[in-house]
């Protein structure tokens, strides 16, 4: 939509053209080496430093699932992915800008793309029987537990992080999920994922899906902690063989309809 | 109550303030954020509640300290916008916005930090770095002028401040490779009568810290945050930023004068009278734009014209504000990178504290300890109030080569991995620079302080909560709940024989008053 409406202002023509024809950065070593400073500033924190992704998508893989030409990367970094924690970047940067990010991200891309081992059919009986990761977590139409759904993760989130929040689901928590106890006067705990905690409150969702909150001067002790709720278990609950496989069936979770 | 004696008796120029207005950033010209007010005080504070709520409906984010004159509130907003709103009603009465030019880049949003203000002339700054004259009573244009070239990464956010006929004003934008400044513009015409730059040229005073660089590439050294002034000495003080590239110090060797320093300019002339560098060749963009609060001490007894500042590196300063010489420094917060100082209060490096590719942990983080947000000091208990973030970043460095007017950071932060940093209110002895105490908490006080002679600090949290402390101890004596983080500094003045307090929280301009 960018390239269209500025399309019909000459001055700025070149620029609607240039997004239907590619990058005119592309390969450019100085671009490249602008785009690799803001990629750090602005992406790595959900990318990754080298841009082997993170919290956001591996980056190296040179595929990408809101499409693969240079148009297309314009496109994501500018209007931002809706329902993801991708936002629009469209507004802080201009065109050059976002094109010396593209022609970056191209010159770290792998020249084989990865294939991710195991069986996604199996490793979706498992999410649903044998891991009990339904229980907490959505899958498109399957799940409704408190846990953040899971519908799109094999876009959102590299191999390497899924892996990572299966094995040791504490090391690195998604915003808004953080584990808050309160205890209550006559001793009694209450644990649920974060809706809300600061110095006088705290807002939760317990594991029945119980919303619960507290004024400080009611309850006895409140306390947020930087861990997950998940079972830290899957390391010795699931075979190396059925982690493969459930680790497949996420990865191929993209939200399609 | 010692401490206010002698101010009192000494610098009554520096204090004069009126308690039925707010009518610059920093309350007085020592940059206290202090009122004498006591109506609002510990016995009756559970009645405090909102008088009236103004919404702004422009973007959220605001960073205003609200003015007050005459029965009415003067705040700026994001995104060039500013209003004119009647105290009594909370109803409008102008309404100031020019569209920002596009495309803008800035570190830190379309952000604007308040007004000036000199009879019936206001002064703000747009976020393209001009500063343009508003008429108080209707809010129409009288003039405006250009800072800095915003193509070439220059931006407005700070609030100006008004020093006899001349409306002082600084610069953002050391991450986009900018020649900081600070600059004083004829309060009735607008034309320019002095500008101090923070980056020497070669061949000039300190141009020799910044090794053979060529000019484009001696960058940084903005100056964001207002300035304090001691009418006695004719002096004002600035805090200036870090040098740039922030985190990568190779192209630029030597101490990079006058980058995170602060920095004495005649208030007549600009003419720099001295300078004290917090931090010789930065590379954690340690800012040096903590307020610099002035305040009388008593230091190896005798009394010291002193400026005291809470350093984003993680230290807290007295330096003479005669002559920029180092009083105390003393840590007040975790710190990696140094252990000492020399007699000069140069800090002696510890090894292995640089950015690096793969990461170094360092400790403050990149916004400290303290930054930006407005701090207070009490001279009834002789303690400096500001927000600290208490922790360490992994700093990374990169290469790039510098294009005007794009980012020229050279890399980034991140979490420490198992860490998590701490937010806390801290209050600082002024006289020796020690803590006296500190309130841990959950959310940060982002929201900049106020201090009255109730004995209560107030201050907004990112939580949205504007919250009361007991000055003394800490202890929480009443918060509110705005429903938007908050990154304003609240203000307090009396009205018709009432004490009301103001404070910005995201879109929103929130009064309140006791109910009866």
């Amino acid at each position: 939509m960018r390239c269209v409406l500025l399309s019909l202002f000459p001055t700025i023509l070149l620029s609607g053209l240039l997004c239907a024809q590619g990058n005119p950065l592309a390969g450019d070593p100085a671009a490249i080496d602008v785009g690799k400073g803001n990629f750090r500033l602005y992406c790595a924190p959900c990318h990754g430093i080298h841009a082997q992704g993170g919290r956001g998508p591996d980056l190296t893989r040179g595929r990408f699932a809101a499409g693969d030409t240079d148009a297309d990367l314009f496109r994501v970094i500018a209007k931002g992915v809706e329902g993801t924690e991708m936002s629009d970047y469209g507004e802080r940067f201009d065109d050059p800008m976002i094109w010396r990010l593209v022609a970056f991200i191209r010159s770290v891309a792998r020249v084989t793309s990865s294939q991710v081992p195991g069986n996604p059919r199996h490793g979706r009986e498992i999410f649903q029987g044998k891991g009990g990761c339904a229980g907490c977590h959505s899958a498109g139409a399957q799940g409704e537990g408190v846990g953040p759904s899971l519908t799109r993760v094999g876009r959102e989130r590299s191999l390497d992080y899924l892996r990572e929040k299966l094995i040791e689901p504490g090391k690195s928590v998604t915003p808004g999920y953080h584990t808050v106890t309160v205890t209550l006067r006559d001793g009694r705990e209450i644990r649920g994922v974060e809706k809300g905690f600061d110095d006088f409150s705290a807002q939760l969702l317990d594991m029945n899906r119980q919303f619960h909150s507290f004024r400080k001067e009611e309850v006895a002790s409140m306390k947020r902690e930087e861990r997950s709720l998940m079972p830290a278990d899957y390391g010795t609950r699931l075979t190396a063989s059925e982690q493969t496989d459930l680790l497949a069936y996420l990865a191929s979770l993209r939200g399609e309809k | 109550m010692r401490t206010l004696l002698l101010l009192l008796a000494a610098t009554s120029n520096l204090l004069a303030a009126d308690e039925s207005s707010w009518t610059t950033y920093g309350k007085n010209y020592a940059g206290w954020r202090y009122s004498d007010l006591t109506q609002i005080n510990a016995s009756n504070i559970s009645r405090l509640a909102p008088a009236w709520i103004f919404q702004t409906k422009a973007p959220a984010g605001m960073e205003t300290t609200p003015l007050i004159r005459d029965g009415i509130v003067y705040v700026t907003g994001t995104s060039n916008h500013a209003w004119a709103v009647d105290l009594k009603t909370g109803k409008q009465i102008w309404h100031y916005s020019k569209t920002p030019k596009k495309p803008l880049d800035l570190c830190c949003g379309e952000v604007n930090r308040g007004f000036a203000m000199q009879g019936d002339r206001l002064f703000k700054v747009n976020i393209e770095d001009t500063l343009v004259a508003l008429d108080r009573v209707t809010g129409r244009v009288l003039w405006e002028v250009e800072l800095g070239d915003y193509r070439k990464g220059y931006s407005g956010t700070v609030a100006p401040l008004v020093i006899k006929n001349l409306v002082v004003v600084g610069t953002a934008g050391a991450e986009f490779g900018i020649r900081g400044f600070v600059d004083a513009y004829d309060t009735a015409t607008g034309k320019r009568v002095w500008r101090f730059y923070t980056i020497p040229l070669e061949g000039e005073p300190g141009g020799d810290t910044w090794g053979s660089s060529k000019a484009q590439l001696r960058a940084g050294g903005s100056t964001w945050i207002t300035g304090t002034y001691d009418p006695d000495l004719t002096l004002t003080y600035w805090g200036t930023g870090n040098p740039g590239p922030d985190m990568n110090g190779d192209v630029r060797p030597g101490d990079n004068l006058y980058t995170c320093s602060m920095v004495a300019l005649d208030a007549d002339t600009g003419k720099l009278k001295w300078h004290f560098q917090f931090t010789p060749h930065d590379v954690h963009d340690w800012d040096a734009i903590g307020d610099p609060v002035l305040v009388d001490l008593r230091v190896n007894g005798a009394m010291r014209k002193a400026v005291v500042q809470a350093n984003r590196n993680g230290h807290y300063y007295a330096l003479d504000r005669t002559n920029g010489k180092l009083l105390f420094v003393k840590p007040y917060t975790e710190v990696s990178w140094t252990k000492e100082f020399d007699s000069n209060g140069r800090p002696v490096l510890l090894p292995g504290q640089e950015p690096s590719e793969e990461g170094t942990r360092a400790c403050p983080g990149l916004g400290g300890g303290h930054n930006w947000n407005a701090t207070t000091y009490s001279p009834r208990t002789g303690l400096h109030y500001f927000s600290s973030e208490d922790g360490c970043h992994m700093f990374y460095r990169t290469e790039q080569q510098f294009v005007e007017g794009q980012w020229y950071q050279l890399s980034t932060v991140d979490w420490v991995k198992g860490e998590s940093n701490k937010k806390s209110v801290v209050a600082v002895d002024t006289s020796s620079g020690q803590v006296k105490w500190r309130r841990e908490l959950q959310a940060s006080p982002s929201g900049g302080m106020l201090s009255t002679a109730s004995d209560l600090l107030f201050y907004g949290d990112s939580a949205g909560n504007l919250v009361a402390l007991d000055a003394r101890t800490g202890e929480t004596r009443w918060h509110f709940q705005t429903g938007s983080g908050i990154s304003a500094p609240p203000v307090t003045y009396e009205f018709e024989g009432k004490q009301y307090l103001s404070v910005a929280s995201g879109n929103l301009v929130l009064t309140f008053a006791l109910t009866d």
